[in-house]
């Protein structure tokens, strides 16, 4: 119980700024409880930008990042763990190492490709790069590697192809798989700051971590507009994990393969 | 015509590992043949290599006259059924049937009505409507007999679809695949390490070791005239006792094998090979009673004497085999002699 007050401090504290005034926001120390609840916070901050388009574009990119993995990831993942080809295991430790270059040594490299493709300030900036992770190529064939041969083996025998058995066997027994895949990009890509900061110039093309970022000025911070659209920014997170999480459990439950 | 014909088909794993090597095998149209050895021997491997989830390294394999060598899988026309039954999880009992049906873009009406057939056969009805995962392991084996046997392919590969299961369950199902081969006639190719499994099952049997093929016949021929030592041993339980030649007043060069069965009390056999040994345990079965003991150079031998059969542990036992049942081996090569 302590640990989870620790935990859930932030958060309480992030809601309670949200309905404060600027003046109790800036108060030491902080007030917890506060003179009065000021909903009028939240349409303050989402009337000072457009927010809306924001969000529709956090989403698209979100929703295409995510779409993306669980594909691309899907078959590079099966490849690495069931295909025999020359070089597998080499291609995928050096996969492996990318995974601990930090990203301020590749995004330089990654704004030139992006803009020698023609995507820089467009939406598409943001979801090529993010379309298929190591990570999660790694995740997958991890999981993959679990799941019984004879499966697949029996599939091939009932007369589906190699794609057939990703897609009709092998995919739907790895819902917990594809579903933390799910989960973890959508967070990484709608959370996101760094990237979109530099590829992104222009108010339209804006994300929802872009937006909030401009309530923090050179010289002063307004902390309740900032928590009020904080809140709002992590609505969709919060219903992703829930609904997600009862596929996870579903999944989990349905795949009592041998007893 | 299903036959299907091995031709000097080799497989090897990496540089060294040989899992089977030059095998010649013939199985004839509608036959029950049965593969049979220890763990190791390369049976599942020559099973794999007719469902072309392996191929040879050498050699080619033909289905119907047909040479399948560059063949998929789904392209055989084989069903195989998998030791882990390998049931699709995710798929209900109905769904999992009609599979490789799908896969095959039949009809929708067919697809119903042949499920509906299996169902039947195989006493699935009541289980349509279930996930593997809440059925029982026998329901399990007769739900992947049936996703086998709906797609009436020209042969089967059964690879120990029998040896998960309890052993009251798998005389049943013995006996249930034994009829069902009888009404089906369809070639079927099965795998196993149980010699019971092999004798009860099989129109003749297949036995393997270390990758080769010693011997092809029906049970009769391999309990009878075992081709060496270690067929000779693998087949009949208890197994064949192999006595060096000197021990019961034979030359050096010859291994004398007799099956315990065979062994009777010398009093009530006149002739033949006689023997003498000192019980060291006894187990009395009601039907029968085993009798464990050595003989005075310190050779271990099992006699399987009649239930009425009086011997008590530490009592020196006078037995003989008829002439007729001894079996000689080259004391080196232990290949049989005639």
């Amino acid at each position: 119980m302590p640990l989870a007050a620790v935990m859930l401090l932030p958060l309480v504290w992030m809601l309670v700024t949200s309905v404060e005034t600027l003046a109790e926001s800036r108060h030491f120390p902080p007030t917890i409880v506060p003179s009065g609840i000021h909903w009028e916070n939240y349409p303050n901050a989402l009337d000072s930008a457009p927010f809306g388009r924001f969000f529709a574009n956090s989403l698209v990119v979100t929703l295409a990042s995510v779409a993306g993995n669980l594909v691309f990831c899907s078959l590079a993942g099966y490849a690495f763990a069931r295909l025999r080809f020359f070089g597998r295991d080499v291609i995928f430790i050096v996969l492996l190492a990318t995974l601990m270059v930090p990203f301020q040594v590749t995004m330089i490299p990654t704004f030139l490709i992006v803009q020698h493709l023609g995507l820089v300030n467009s939406l598409g900036a943001l979801i090529a790069p993010n379309l298929v992770t190591p990570f999660g190529i790694f995740l997958l064939r991890q999981f993959f590697r679990t799941l019984p041969v004879d499966l697949e083996e029996a599939a091939r025998i009932d007369g589906c192809s190699r794609l057939g058995v990703l897609f009709r066997v092998v995919l739907p027994l790895s819902m917990p798989a594809l579903a933390t895949l799910g989960i973890v990009t959508f967070l990484w890509t709608w959370n996101d700051f760094l990237w979109p900061l530099i590829a992104i110039s222009s108010t339209d093309q804006s994300t929802v971590q872009l937006g909030l970022a401009s309530f923090q000025g050179a010289h002063q911070t307004r902390w309740t507009l900032l928590m009020a659209g904080n809140v709002v920014a992590l609505a969709p997170m919060l219903l992703v994990f829930v609904f997600a999480q009862r596929w996870f459990v579903q999944s989990i439950a349905a795949t009592g393969v041998k007893g | 015509m299903s036959e299907v014909e091995f031709r000097g088909v080799t497989k090897r794993f990496g540089d060294d590992t040989v899992a089977v090597e030059a095998l010649d095998l013939d199985v004839a149209d509608g036959e029950l043949m049965v593969l049979v050895g220890p763990s190791g021997c390369g049976k599942s491997t020559a099973l794999r290599m007719v469902a072309g989830l392996e191929r040879p390294t050498a050699g080619s394999i033909r289905i119907g006259g047909r040479d399948v060598d560059g063949l998929s899988p789904g392209a055989r026309d084989v069903a195989m059924v998998f030791q882990s039954y390998a049931l699709y999880p995710h798929m209900t009992v109905r769904r999992n049937l009609a599979f490789p049906l799908r896969r095959r873009n039949m009809d929708k009406a067919e697809i119903g009505r042949r499920v509906a057939d299996v169902a039947e056969m195989l006493e699935l009805t009541e289980l349509l409507h279930r996930k593997p995962a809440q059925l029982s392991g026998g329901q399990r084996q007769r739900v992947a007999m049936g996703r086998a046997l709906i797609r009436e392919p020209v042969a089967f590969l059964l690879d120990e679809p029998l040896s998960n299961l309890d052993a009251k369950l798998r005389s049943e199902l013995r006996a249930g695949l034994k009829r069902l081969h009888a009404r089906l006639s369809t070639t079927m190719i099965y795998v196993t390490h149980d010699q019971v499994e092999a004798m009860t099952l099989g129109d003749r049997i297949a036995v393997m070791d270390r990758g080769r093929l010693l011997q092809v016949g029906t049970p009769e021929e391999i309990y009878g005239r075992p081709c060496n030592e270690f067929v000779a041993r693998f087949v009949g339980s208890p197994a064949m006792n192999l006595l060096p030649g000197p021990a019961v007043g034979e030359g050096a060069n010859v291994t004398v094998g007799i099956r315990p069965e065979t062994l009777r009390p010398a009093a009530e056999l006149a002739g033949g090979l006689a023997l003498e040994i000192v019980a060291e345990v006894v187990e009395p079965l009601g039907s029968d009673v085993f009798v464990h003991g050595r003989t005075d150079a310190g050779e271990e031998v099992v006699a399987r004497l009649p239930g009425n059969a009086r011997v008590a542990a530490g009592e020196r036992v006078a037995l003989a085999a008829p002439g007729a049942d001894v079996h000689r081996f080259d004391a080196e090569t232990g290949a049989r002699l005639r």
